[in-house]
């Protein structure tokens, strides 16, 4: 008679395997032991962590975990304020961009970021997005015209705006600001975009065409994205790192974290049960 | 990771869990019972108890709905993440196989009010034993699962080795006894049937426990085993 | 119905609310006096303007300059205008750049004295400023009573206004847009100027406007700078005294004469109409230009 099958229904291990090519690529950013402090409070505690390249890395945890914070490092954005410092290090092609010779300027054309508020500029749509190129390139109206129009059809916005570019960019609605304000960083040509809550602002239909975007853009940008929503995470995401209070507790494939993370406070966190 | 784990922010949530393994738990007793009955109907040859039992799998049938209907609601409405979705994946399955092990008790019944019908075999007797241990070993895959004790599943999932013995045991008796007696072929295949639905009960009990650990330890149990049907060789 | 099921609303409120719906009605009974009260003061005032200004306008008051109590105004309409602008133009540049560098170099040593000056600045009565125009300009530089002096002591008195205004204006908005400007890689320079000014243009405007209808309304300043003349304006800079609206309101109506009262009150129903037209736009502007609104 027949054996009794062993099913094998399911199995995390073999899911973090799926996500693995990129671990043979080199990360884009790697961070290492990277502690960050508000004055005299430390707020990251000695994170060590590999971003890889053209994949999405959600950075989730409870409010004050470090999560935002940790995304605000990556382009230095911390800089404007005088009493937040870093120590460690965040290596981009092997250079420490913590390192004081380090050109912020640059470092933040090749590192895009978006907000949880969407931040378009009092200035109409096509200025939104001349605004940047034109820090960087001195560029002839064609040239300008095509490079704008590249980037608002990359973020899907084209259709709706092409008609009305020389209106405010206030005058769109949440969602389209928010895509507004993802075609002016990707106007740059920049390598990694970094997303503050971008959805949170969003009603769920805006958050959508928000996430498949990032679908869309992952192939060819590395983004990391910090939120709230659990699920935005394992929607969107490949990599997951969880924080929690200042210390990274487990970084590791979307599909794992979500389904047997290994440590018990992650599991904790992702099933609603923070104690 | 041990068994207990902080409750929900959500209580409700902690509630229909709860409710769902009460639920489940309920199942399984309830397929245990009607096992200990259809057995109880064949060794005294009560017809009429055999058909209670026959009618009586309606209402596991009707409890396997009810959780189908709560897994979903609980998907659906509560967006489970990691090990509640473990649980309530594990709940789905468990309900299917307990609804399984019911048919096969179910069956059992049928078939012994078949055998009613001609002269008494005496190997009947030998089932017994091997009902008991089936049931014993439902039994033990509840009381691993509402404990959340790997452990013990662990236990159940080794034990389907031994009524696998047993089961090779009676599978050869009955042939030699059909070989002895070539009027007694048709009582005998029916009790080899239900030797053998028996048999199946215990494989559902192992699949419990497989489920038991993946909830558990969030990995299958995938562990080699020695396999103790022997019947293909026979 | 039985009892336990009637509504909240159906329920006798508690003692505390009741208490609270007194209170309620008490303060709103008190705005509603005092506004009533200031309604009343000004209706009454654009009443008395309107009452006796009107009847007072004439071409002539557009066309001659003022003979001693009688004439036209365009010497003083000409006047006003000068002193207006001019210390607009002296005061906005110097106020929106001060307040912008209070807005952005907060903790500097330099802004701090700025806004505390400016603080103390906006509480000086404006006869002290006259007083400093008089002794600072029109003697010790020897400018006498001109146009110069009236316009730097009026630009003295609105600049800290404007800074303040413009330095709300900058704090006002949201800290987001900044660090957006400054994510593209943008400088200090051009996130300031290119885009905290511009969505915070409106509010900036409204201060230097307000700051306008300020200067355009003051005496006391232009006294002991300007003085005043009965001839429309020469061209000096320094050492030719202007006419103004505002004295001709101040000084004609203590006159016994009829001709020096119509005078005084076509100037008083003038002044308000420039100062109502100025504040209306304002208005106007503030509600296209701010509408980098939150969501």
């Amino acid at each position: 008679m027949h054996a009794p099958p062993i099913p094998k229904p399911f199995d995390p291990m073999s899911v973090a395997d799926d996500a693995s090519p990129a671990t043979a690529t080199e990360p884009v950013i790697d961070i290492r032991n990277l502690s960050f402090y508000y004055g005299d409070f430390q707020a990251l505690k000695d994170i060590t962590l590999p971003l890889n390249r053209n994949e999405v890395t959600a950075f989730i945890g409870p409010s004050g975990c470090g999560k935002s914070t940790l995304l605000r490092v990556l382009n230095r954005i911390y800089d404007l304020y005088p009493r937040q410092r870093a120590e460690g290090e965040v290596v981009i092609d092997g250079r420490n961009i913590l390192d004081a010779r380090t050109d912020v300027n640059l470092l933040r054309a090749r590192v895009g970021m978006v907000f949880q508020k969407p931040t378009p500029f009092p200035m109409s749509i096509y200025e939104n997005i001349a605004f940047g190129i034109r820090l960087y390139e001195k560029l002839g109206k064609v040239e300008m015209d095509e490079r704008i129009e590249r980037a608002l059809q990359r973020t899907s916005l084209w259709g709706e705006v092409k008609d009305k570019l020389r209106q405010s960019g206030i005058s769109l609605s949440g969602g389209q600001q928010q895509r507004l304000c993802i075609a002016r960083a990707i106007a740059l040509n920049p390598e990694v975009l970094l997303l503050d809550e971008p959805t949170s602002a969003l009603d769920p239909i805006a958050t959508g065409r928000i996430e498949q975007l990032i679908e869309e853009l992952k192939g060819d940008y590395t983004i990391v994205i910090v939120t709230h929503n659990m699920q935005q995470a394992a929607r969107v995401s490949n990599r997951t790192a969880f924080l929690y209070m200042g210390e990274l507790v487990e970084y590791g494939a979307t599909a794992k974290i979500f389904t047997k993370p290994t440590k018990r406070q992650t599991e904790d966190y992702i099933s609603g049960r923070f104690g | 990771m041990s068994a207990e784990f902080h409750e929900h922010i959500v209580k409700s949530f902690d509630e229909e869990m709860s409710r769902l393994t009460g639920e489940i738990a309920a199942m399984g007793e309830l397929a245990v019972k009607q096992l200990e009955a259809a057995m109880d109907a064949l060794g005294k040859r009560d017809s009429k108890a055999a058909q209670r039992v026959a009618d009586n799998d309606d209402a596991l049938d009707a409890q396997e709905h009810q959780i189908s209907d709560d897994v979903l609601r609980l998907l659906a409405l509560r967006q489970p993440m990691a090990r509640d979705l473990r649980e309530i994946l594990a709940a789905l399955r468990i309900a299917s196989d307990i609804e399984r092990i019911g048919d096969y008790a179910a069956n059992v019944a049928k078939r012994s009010m078949t055998l009613n019908l001609s002269a008494p075999v005496p190997l009947v007797g030998a089932l017994a034993p091997m009902a008991r241990m089936a049931g014993r070993l439902v039994h033990e895959s509840m009381l691993a699962y509402t404990a959340h004790d790997a452990e013990l599943a662990h236990a159940v999932w080794e034990r389907d080795a031994d009524l696998d013995t047993l089961y090779t045991t009676l599978f050869r008796e009955l042939l030699t006894y059909m070989m002895e007696d070539a009027r007694s072929i048709t009582a005998c295949t029916h009790l080899l049937f239900i030797a053998k639905n028996i048999e199946r009960i215990g494989d559902h009990a192992t699949n419990i426990a497989e489920n038991i650990w993946f909830v558990v330890r969030g990995e299958p149990l995938n562990e080699p085993r020695t396999k103790q049907d022997e019947t293909l060789d026979t | 119905m039985n009892a336990s099921a009637t509504s909240a609303l159906e329920r006798r409120p508690s003692l505390r609310y009741r208490r609270r719906y007194l209170t309620n009605l008490l303060g709103w009974t008190f705005y509603g006096v005092f506004f009533a009260v200031l309604a009343f003061a000004l209706l009454d005032i654009i009443a008395v303007v309107l009452k006796h200004g009107i009847p007072a306008i004439s071409l002539e008051l557009f066309t001659k300059p003022t003979n001693g109590v009688s004439g036209g105004l365009l010497n003083a309409i000409i006047g006003t205008f000068l002193l207006t602008f001019g210390s607009l133009l002296l005061a906005a540049p110097v106020g929106i750049l001060g307040g912008i560098y209070v807005a952005e170099y907060t903790a500097s040593p330099f802004a701090r004295a700025a806004r505390y000056l400016s603080d103390v600045l906006v509480g000086v009565p404006s006869i002290v400023f006259g007083l400093f125009g008089y002794l600072a300009m029109v003697t010790w530089l020897g400018w006498h009573f001109s146009l110069l002096a009236g316009c730097i002591t009026l630009a003295l008195m609105i600049i800290p206004y404007i800074l303040r205004t413009t330095e709300l204006a900058f704090r006002g908005v949201v800290s987001e847009l900044r660090e957006a400007a400054y994510a593209l890689g943008a400088s200090h320079a051009k996130v300031t100027l290119k885009v905290i000014l511009r969505a915070c243009r409106g509010r900036v405007l409204t201060g230097v406007l307000l700051a306008m209808a300020i200067s355009m309304g003051e005496t006391a300043p232009l006294i002991y700078t300007v003085n005043w003349s009965n001839y429309v304006w020469g061209g000096h800079l320094t050492h030719e005294p202007v006419g103004y609206l505002t004295y001709v309101v101040w000084s004609f109506i203590n006159e016994p004469f009829d001709s020096a009262h119509a005078l005084a009150y076509a100037a008083a129903l003038l002044v308000t109409v420039f100062v109502l037209v100025i504040t209306t736009s304002t208005r106007l502007l503030l509600s296209r230009l701010d509408t980098h609104k939150p969501h």
